[in-house]
């Protein structure tokens, strides 16, 4: 830049400087959108995962002795290390999660109702799954443990989905802004083209004449980058209002608690958008100078 | 020849061309055969009828055109091996009184005049003072809230002089700096290049005017065909 930046702009403003603002403006509000999206996703899946990965299982056949089975094997787990809990979820409780699918009129003790053990872990803890699979062989021999791996790893799959979708879609926001602007920049440039030769003429660098340019270009995407970003986090604060409220099933739209991280994560387009423009200036400006002695 | 162009100056000429060729693209060349030097502290007038080459010889000077042959050394530097940044430091060292002014409509008048300074990287806060002085001299001081293009062809002119000379550079290259203006306002201004030649400027000054030069105990470079004639020639062509 020539000069300090209390001094009016040699170039003039761009007339088009709205438009650049507005195409920022869009871009970013996309980018940041998916991105909260996609920190969601990251997030809440690691969430399922971690507390699948904390919980067990295991499933006894109807039979008659299935109960007493199932309450000496709770007795032999929760003595287990890395046990935390291990209720025994009888038929009156399986039937009750059952109910609203099967309607209140269901006779359920008609049904052959499996016993339920639901087992908790401690939080990184040593449980030995190979000396409760052996211990159970032994007490309940029709047993069979469930330990969710096959969702955890469909939850994994969804959540590198969405987390690779929302990403290419803040890609191709900041990448088609960059364009965008690249071409209005290019356009700006041939206007200034005389006015630039003169600056080149009266000693100015290139570095600062290229600063001078892409000044311009910054303080307009700068400026529709924020409005895009406010208008984003307000999205986002009202999404999370909304579940916090309960006017969204926070089962459906799954927003983590945003900590610091995750609302810095949130100026990345702002800040990407803008560096992009500036770069693409700065090398539109250059490549122009360099044509000039 | 003025007493101050034979100054005790031991220093190389501000300005010395080498059998200097210039062409515009693939064009024919517009100059040829130039050799010429410019002491230090000299004032010379360029003349040459329109079309001749004079503007196209002070691009060479100010390092707007690099010579498509031969050799220009402004300012120490030879021009054509100069780094970029060498090169742009030798401009900023040079005043410049560009024939179609260049003035920045976006700037009003001060800002205009301080451009030069804000090139160099001064603060012009500083040097308002000299501002509004040098703006009072080329009779711009009601206007210095005006931008150019709000100012008549003379006032533009004086303008772009003003802004030419308010760095204070050890050159001054004027292209028909007195192309717009009335004879009484041209001599005035012409004065003004006087003064900053006894201050110790090089003064270089493109006019088709050769009566306005003749007022002045200059020595006169004439383009013809492509070629500098040597002032004593051209002394001798004037009627
Ligand atoms: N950028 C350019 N590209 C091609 N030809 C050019 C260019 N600039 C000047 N010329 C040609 O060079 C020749 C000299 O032009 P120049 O402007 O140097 O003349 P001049 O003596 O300054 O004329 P005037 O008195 O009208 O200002 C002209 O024939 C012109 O057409
Ligand atoms: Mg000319």
């Amino acid at each position: 830049m020539i000069g300090s930046r209390r001094r009016s702009m040699i170039l003039g403003r761009d007339p088009a400087r709205g438009q650049l603002a507005g195409i920022a403006a869009a871009a970013v509000f996309v980018a940041c959108v998916a991105l909260a999206v996609a920190l969601a996703a990251a997030d809440s899946t690691a969430r399922w995962r971690g507390a699948l990965a904390r919980a067990l299982t295991i499933e006894i056949a109807p039979a008659p002795e299935a109960a007493a089975q199932a309450a000496r094997a709770a007795d032999l787990l929760r003595a287990m290390p890395g046990v935390a809990a291990a209720e025994v979820l009888g038929p009156e409780r399986i039937g009750a999660l059952l109910a609203p699918w099967l309607g209140p009129d269901a006779r359920l003790e008609e049904l052959p109702l499996p016993v339920l053990l639901d087992l908790r872990l401690e939080p990184g803890g040593t449980f030995d799954a190979d000396a409760a699979r052996d211990m159970l062989a032994l007490v309940a021999p029709d047993a069979r443990i469930d330990d969710h791996r096959a969702w955890r790893d469909a939850i994994a799959r969804l959540a590198w989905l969405a987390v690779g979708l929302a990403s290419a879609v803040a890609l191709a926001a900041i990448a088609a802004a960059a364009l965008a602007i690249a071409m209005a920049t290019r356009a700006r440039l041939a206007a200034l083209r005389a006015d630039i030769e003169t600056l080149h003429l009266m000693g100015a660098g290139d570095g600062a004449v290229a600063g001078e340019f892409a000044g311009a270009a910054m303080r307009s995407t700068a400026a529709g980058g924020t409005l895009g970003t406010l208008a984003a986090l307000a999205l986002v604060a009202a999404a999370r209002h909304a579940t916090a409220v309960g006017m969204i099933d926070p089962g459906a739209l799954p927003l983590p608690a945003f900590t610091a991280f995750h609302w810095t994560m949130l100026i990345l387009p702002l800040a990407g958008c803008t560096l992009l423009v500036g770069l693409i200036a700065t090398w539109i400006a250059r490549a122009a100078l360099r044509r000039l002695p | 020849m003025d007493p101050l162009h034979s100054a005790p100056k031991a220093a190389e000429p501000v300005v010395v061309f080498e059998d200097v060729a210039l062409r515009h693209g693939g064009g024919p060349d517009i100059l040829h055969d130039v050799r010429f030097s410019l002491a230090a502290g000299s004032f010379h007038f360029l003349t040459g009828p329109s079309g001749s080459g004079k503007s196209s010889l002070l691009g060479l000077i100010c390092l707007g055109h690099l010579p498509s042959h031969g050799q220009v050394r402004v300012l120490g530097t030879e021009t054509s091996s100069a780094s970029r940044a060498a090169r742009a430091a030798i401009r900023r060292r040079i005043g410049i009184v560009f024939q179609d002014f260049r003035l920045f409509e976006h700037l009003d008048v001060v800002d205009n005049v301080a451009l030069p300074l804000r090139i160099a990287g001064k603060d012009p806060k500083t040097h308002r003072k000299d501002i509004l002085d040098l703006l009072g001299w080329v009779g711009l001081g009601a206007h210095l809230d005006a931008h150019p293009s709000a100012l008549s062809g003379g006032q533009r002119q004086r303008l772009a002089i003003a802004r030419a000379v308010v760095a204070r550079p050890p050159l001054l290259v004027a292209d028909e700096p007195t192309g717009n203006v009335e004879a009484p306002l041209a001599l005035r201004l012409l004065y003004l290049f006087e003064a900053m030649h006894r201050m110790g400027t090089t003064v270089l000054v493109a006019t088709h005017d050769t009566r306005l030069a003749s007022r002045f105990a200059h020595p006169v470079l004439r383009l013809e065909a492509g070629r500098v004639l040597p002032p004593d020639a051209a002394g001798q062509a004037r009627p």
